[in-house]
């Protein structure tokens, strides 16, 4: 936002502090209104999204605030599955799609069934990347926040959040304090958020590390709990630049599964036939298991942010963070923003991120007979405690370049446009495959590639 | 305890800075100098490579309320 009304001393160190606390303090009792419109889209018909969002804060006199934010997000197209290309066609149930013809058979319903009834089993041609085409949700968000000043220069905020969409629900509390010291010119920040969440899919929640077609589940629902803890100071550095370091502890407890994703099986490289095959007539229905990840994840995350003012309308943004866990994942992400003012008419932001993470212990692009799984007769028992070949949790770097316009309108209202493109590149060391077998030479992970457009209306009055 | 000492190295580093008095703030004043400029902008963009990459959070909390991840 770029609006051009100049604001009084107090307010400004209010804005420039105010990222930990999510809030934008104001110089008099006004209204503001920001509204956007996400269009996302991934390349090879994955996933698309279009996300609407209006958020409105109420800025009173005393420079407390109180605001709340709707977010609507609807997504569907398909997501790997998990499994390994093949150098042979591949047919999967979709335990949704089982779940939802099963409940129309109930239902009597004949519509549900005809759609539902070719959802049920899909086919990944050889060389293809395995994609669970079923992919369909809605979600809502509704935020809450309110910021108030108190004495001694803290000001506090709390905050809630709550989530739904069709297999999840997410609730959220988090409080911020912070303290504004050395005339304003630094500013401490402690905030704690508490999540409760709970996974509910259609087809329950698989027993993990069995096969897909066994579709043994463990119970209906699942939860977890994350606690995060931000610690942050703020320092007007110069006349000209200001610098925040964060630092985050997170801790994650619970159910971390992702139930629609599960791992290819392979006997020297070769595809195995599910010994528990009772499925489709005259299809060979191949082991795949469901993916298992610790119940615990702990992250430590540093960040820092440097924001120059250059000549008197233009700005560079630059920030790095660092990221660890103990799954194994080490990340580092780059970014680089500059504000560039044409004229006072309007200004541009060029983008650049540049991200990069190493894989999670527990991810391989696929199970091997023998090392990581036994099978005697139709009794499989996995070797390894956890696995998991998400994509998320392999190494990989990412790039994004994006530009924004933004463009002042009359009195405090501003239209802005932007749009962003990024390209993951594979990191991972490739896990060898006997010479001639069903999986040797294919890509072992799913470079994603996607873009998106955001179109945003802000105004004051 | 571990975790709080970089902070406070930094509190101590920073406490050394020049100190800009409140008339010298004309410039960090702007909006487009607010460290988080444009926040609807931020949240998209972190929903987004929460549900695509294996770190989320930093500039905030890191959570995300969604099943994507």
């Amino acid at each position: 936002m770029q609006l051009n009304k100049r604001k009084p001393v107090a307010v400004s160190l209010a804005l420039a502090t105010s990222a930990l606390l999510n809030q934008t303090a104001a110089a008099a009792e006004d209204w503001q209104v920001d509204t956007g419109l996400l269009i996302y889209s991934e390349s090879d018909s994955r996933v698309s999204a279009t996300e609407p969002v209006i958020s409105v804060t109420r800025n009173f006199a005393d420079e407390s605030s109180v605001s709340a934010r709707l977010t609507l997000d609807s997504l569907s197209g398909a997501s790997p599955n998990g499994a390994a290309v093949a150098a042979i066609p591949q047919t999967f149930t979709s335990a949704s799609g089982i779940a939802r013809l099963q409940k129309a058979e109930d239902d009597d319903d004949d519509d549900e069934i005809e759609e539902y009834g070719d959802r049920a089993y899909y086919v990944t041609q050889a060389g293809d990347t395995p994609y669970d085409e079923n992919f369909e949700d809605n979600r809502t968000t509704l935020s809450l926040s309110w910021l108030r000043p108190l004495d001694n220069g803290f000001k506090l905020n709390l905050g809630g959040a709550y989530s739904t969409e069709g297999d999840f629900t997410s609730y959220s509390i988090n409080t911020a304090l912070s303290k504004d010291l050395a005339q304003n010119n630094t500013t401490l920040s402690l905030g704690v958020n508490l999540e409760f969440d709970e996974v509910a899919p259609d087809s329950g929640i698989p027993q993990p590390l069995t096969s897909i077609i066994a579709a043994d589940t463990a119970s209906n629902t699942d939860t977890k709990q994350v606690t995060d803890l931000v610690f942050g100071i703020t320092q007007v550095m110069t006349r000209r630049w200001v610098t925040q370091l964060n630092l985050s502890l997170s801790q994650s407890s619970g159910h971390h599964d992702d139930p629609y994703k599960f791992l290819t099986v392979a006997d020297q490289g070769n595809l195995i036939e599910d010994p528990n095959d009772n499925g489709l007539d005259g299809v060979t229905t191949y082991l795949y298991l469901y993916e298992h990840r610790p119940e615990d994840r702990q992250k430590i995350s540093l960040y820092l942010q440097n924001k120059v003012a250059v000549f008197s309308n233009d700005a560079v943004d630059i920030s790095y963070r660092y990221m660890t866990d103990d799954w194994g994942i080490d990340s580092n992400t780059f970014d680089l923003t500059y504000h560039l003012d044409v004229a006072g008419q309007f200004y541009l932001e060029p983008h650049f991120r540049y991200y990069e993470q190493t894989a999670a212990d527990f991810y391989t692009p696929f199970l091997e007979l023998g090392t990581d799984v036994s099978m005697s007769g139709t009794e499989i028992n996995a070797l390894v405690d956890y696995a998991s070949a998400d994509p998320r949790l392999g190494a990989f770097s990412a790039t994004t370049y994006g530009m924004k316009v933004g463009v002042p309108l009359f009195r405090s209202h501003e239209l802005s446009l932007s749009y962003e493109a990024y390209q993951q590149q594979d990191k991972n060391s490739y896990r060898e495959t006997a010479a001639g077998s069903d999986l040797d030479g294919q890509d072992q992970f799913a470079e994603l590639s996607a873009n998106w457009i955001q179109v945003g209306y802000s105004f004051r009055w | 305890m571990k975790t709080l000492i970089p902070l406070m190295v930094a509190a101590l580093l920073f406490s050394g800075c020049a100190n800009v008095k409140p008339w010298q703030r004309d410039l960090l004043a702007k909006e487009h100098m607010a460290l988080d400029s444009d926040p609807l902008r931020s949240a998209f963009n972190d929903h987004i490579y929460f549900s695509k990459e294996a770190s989320s959070g930093g500039r905030g909390f890191g959570g995300g309320g969604c099943g994507c991840n």
